[in-house]
């Protein structure tokens, strides 16, 4: 049983560390900036999910993966609010009406 | 085991971190680079869950809660200051 729960959490972390190695590479790639932001909050969460996940599973207790899950809650509620705001602001910085005549 | 994969995990996140700091420095606006320091934290926050589930430290899981918020609160800002100052 033991053995089998290092082979989950190992798999974890390697396929959360793969998943942010891909986001780096996109957003090199990429040069608009929507795309951007889709891409790179892509790893913020799932990516997070699965490290946190991976971290668990080696943990004894549940003294230090309490406070592991209060950050992944937190990362969820304010990933998607910060990525939203950023794309706000540069939509309605994109779309600046003409100057009135 | 558990060594290897964490000692794994590390590296591939320290390329990552590498190629996200040279799309920071070839960023042509102020958005992209708010985008690229995101996407650094979150790579950071990464690294500290992989050092927790290294070493098992009570203080890392802290550090990792306190970097969350710090993250959201950058971002927040350079946002808010893209939209009131109107350019980028």
């Amino acid at each position: 049983m033991n053995a089998v729960l290092d082979v989950v959490s190992a798999a974890m972390l390697l396929a959360g560390s793969v998943l942010a190695l891909v986001a780096a590479v996109g957003v090199v790639r990429n040069d608009d900036t929507f795309v951007r932001i889709h891409i790179a909050t892509k790893p913020a969460t799932l990516s997070l999910a699965l490290m946190v996940g991976g971290a668990v599973l080696q943990m004894p207790g549940w003294e230090t993966g309490a406070k592991l899950v209060v950050a992944l809650v937190l990362q969820f509620v304010t990933t998607p609010v910060a990525s939203h705001l950023l794309g706000r602001a540069v939509h309605r910085d994109e779309a600046v009406p003409e100057a009135p005549h | 085991m558990i060594e290897v994969v964490t000692t794994v995990a590390l590296v591939v996140l320290g390329v990552a971190g590498l190629l996200v700091l040279v799309a920071v420095l070839r960023a042509r606006r102020l958005a992209d680079r708010a985008v690229g320091v995101d996407l650094f934290t979150s790579l950071l926050l990464n690294a500290l869950a992989v050092g927790v589930a290294r070493t098992g430290r009570d203080e890392l899981a802290i550090l990792l809660v306190v970097l969350t918020l710090l993250g959201f609160v950058g971002t927040t800002t350079v946002a808010r200051y893209i939209e009131r100052r109107g350019t980028t």
